[in-house]
């Protein structure tokens, strides 16, 4: 009895598989998973990625996924738990904001899916608008035109990542250098976009342009620095190519508030839905989206003085 | 005037040569033309039916439609005027008139953008039968062929009781595929960029080096010539002084030159 009492402690912390309340074990979400589906689609995942996390920690600290996301992100050495804690986030944010539906249950469509003419009557039942989300659908109808557009934006990105990813739609925060706002502490954003990421990418560090050539100069850093100065020759004057100009200006001061991410990994919809079943899975993943959720992310907006 | 036959008949005689030996050698074209020979037949057909619109292309009129009230009488026999304006249609030929073709007039107008995509010219796979069910086919990229192509499709197929209706619901659907085309490629490009691609110079970037080139070596001499003209025109009587002086100095000291001699 005193046996669990008895064994010595060890220091050592580790992460937790993270749980979210509306997915049950042994159970599907109505609509868009069934019970196995789901299980491949966050469980098995979820418990992979903590235990890579814990493995490539060692059990050396517990700070907060997110805290891990920001600091490691242009780190070489760290890039394996980057890449786990930034997949684990990423995962448990788009599973937190979907919620079942009331739609018949799943029929995996076949090939003819590929060539099937898109239908011209757009018959989401899901809308933000009906839902009471009047400030989130008035910020989504100020930075995309339309409700429609927005849709058809979201799915079209995520439909068009090959591999893994996410898409995103993120909040611009608000560059409050002279605003008074940033005393208080307050966030607020000025328009919504979205935005993809790709394997562990995450959308506090976005901007994905520099990246590869960030990390191979760390690379190089961490081999025996070899004996040769490299001659800059650079002219203030000189026209900077377009590849150097997206890497060194673009994007340059921009943060983003994320507020609902879409999987667009097929270890989420291929149990379900089957090889051709990525459109009829988005459709679902719309209709599943619980905009409550979405809303209390949103800051607040900033006072827009452009016409729009 | 009497047909000519002596072209058509270039095989046989050429057959007939080579067997009494006045050619040795066949000719090159000899077996194609064997292969496909020339057309005998110098006999003009009417055509009673236009293959456009299967309307008959010239017909005498009803005997009702003859009937002039002012005179009261029928015209009963057709006048050398009207019998020849109706036997030369019979050997015009026809105008072909087709729907599709007003359609990809109207399309291309409304999408002037669309005739700026790349398109494959030459086909040597032969023509292709394709099932419009659907407005995106296998093997066929997106275009506005296939908004007429699909138009037509849904008219036959009575889904669409208008030629207008069935343009729009045919244009609205390729809009929304090309919203997906448009997001798929940008979105591709972007995670090959994140995967590390870097992307060399398009073929129009490439056109536009290579001519750089030579427009920088066309700059420099252009350069170099006006520098020359603009010395030249600066100050002509200068110049003009100047040579002669000199050319009277060389004539002098030619003179001395003489003089020594």
């Amino acid at each position: 009895m005193f046996g669990t009492k008895l064994t010595p402690r060890t220091l050592s912390r580790s992460y937790i598989t993270p749980s979210l309340e509306h997915l049950k074990k042994g159970a599907g979400l109505s609509g868009i998973f069934s019970e196995k589906g789901l299980q491949t689609a966050w469980f098995d995942r979820a418990e992979l990625h903590t235990e890579k996390l814990n493995q490539y920690l060692s059990h050396s600290e517990e700070k907060p996924l997110e805290s891990i996301v920001h600091g490691y992100a242009k780190s070489a050495s760290k890039r394996e738990v980057f890449n786990q804690a930034s997949q684990l986030y990423n995962l448990r944010f788009a599973m937190s904001s979907l919620h079942g539906n009331d739609l018949p249950s799943i029929q995996k469509p076949g090939p003819k899916v590929l060539l099937e003419t898109p239908k011209l009557e757009l018959d989401f039942k899901n809308d933000p608008r009906e839902t009471g989300n009047a400030r989130l659908s008035s910020a989504l109808a100020s930075s995309f035109g339309s409700l429609i557009e927005f849709r058809s934006l979201l799915l079209n990105s995520n439909k068009a990542i090959a591999g893994d990813g996410f898409t995103w739609l993120v909040a611009r925060k608000v560059n409050t250098s002279q605003r008074e706002s940033l005393a208080s502490g307050n966030v607020e954003f000025d328009w919504l976009y979205v935005l993809n990421t790709y394997n562990a990418g995450s959308p506090f560090n976005f901007n994905k342009v520099g990246h590869i050539s960030d990390l191979q100069r760390q690379f190089e850093k961490l081999k025996p620095v070899e004996e040769e100065v490299e001659e800059e020759n650079s002219n203030p004057l000189q026209i900077k190519s377009v590849q150097e100009a997206r890497e060194s200006e673009s994007y340059k001061s921009a943060t983003y508030v994320p507020l609902l991410a879409i999987d667009a990994s097929p270890k989420a919809w291929l149990t379900d839905y089957g090889v051709f079943g990525k459109d009829l899975y988005l459709e679902r993943v719309w209709e599943s989206i619980e905009w409550n959720i979405v809303e209390q992310r949103l800051p607040a907006r900033a006072p827009n003085y452009q016409l729009t | 005037m009497k047909v000519q036959q002596n072209a058509v008949n270039v095989l046989e005689r050429t057959s007939s040569y080579l067997k009494a030996g006045l050619l040795t050698k066949t000719p090159a074209w000899y077996d194609v033309v064997a292969r496909v020979p020339p057309s005998k037949r110098f006999v003009r057909e009417p055509r009673m039916v236009n293959p456009a619109t299967d309307e008959p292309t010239s017909q005498l009129p009803e005997y009702e439609d003859l009937y002039d009230p002012t005179v009261g009488i029928h015209k009963t026999r057709a006048s050398r005027a009207d019998k020849k304006s109706l036997a030369n249609k019979l050997y015009k030929a026809p105008k072909l008139k087709y729907a599709e073709d007003k359609l990809r007039e109207l399309f291309y107008e409304q999408h002037p953008w669309e005739r700026s995509r790349p398109k494959m010219l030459v086909e040597n796979a032969g023509t292709r039968t394709y099932q419009w069910d659907t407005l995106q086919q296998l093997g066929k990229p997106l275009d506005g062929e296939s908004v007429v192509q699909r138009t037509l499709h849904l008219l036959k197929t009575k889904q669409q009781p208008e030629l207008l209706a069935a343009y729009d619901q045919a244009r609205f659907e390729f809009y929304r595929l090309r919203i997906q085309e448009e997001v798929q490629s940008q979105v591709a490009q972007e995670e090959a960029e994140m995967f590390g691609s870097v992307f060399g110079p398009s073929a129009i970037e490439f056109g536009v080096q290579r001519e750089q080139k030579i427009i920088d070596i066309w700059k420099q001499k252009a350069i170099n010539q006006s520098e020359l003209m603009s010395a030249r025109n600066s100050n002509p009587a200068e110049s003009w002084s100047s040579s002669s002086a000199q050319s009277e100095e060389e004539s002098k000291t030619q003179e001395s030159q003489e003089i020594q001699l």
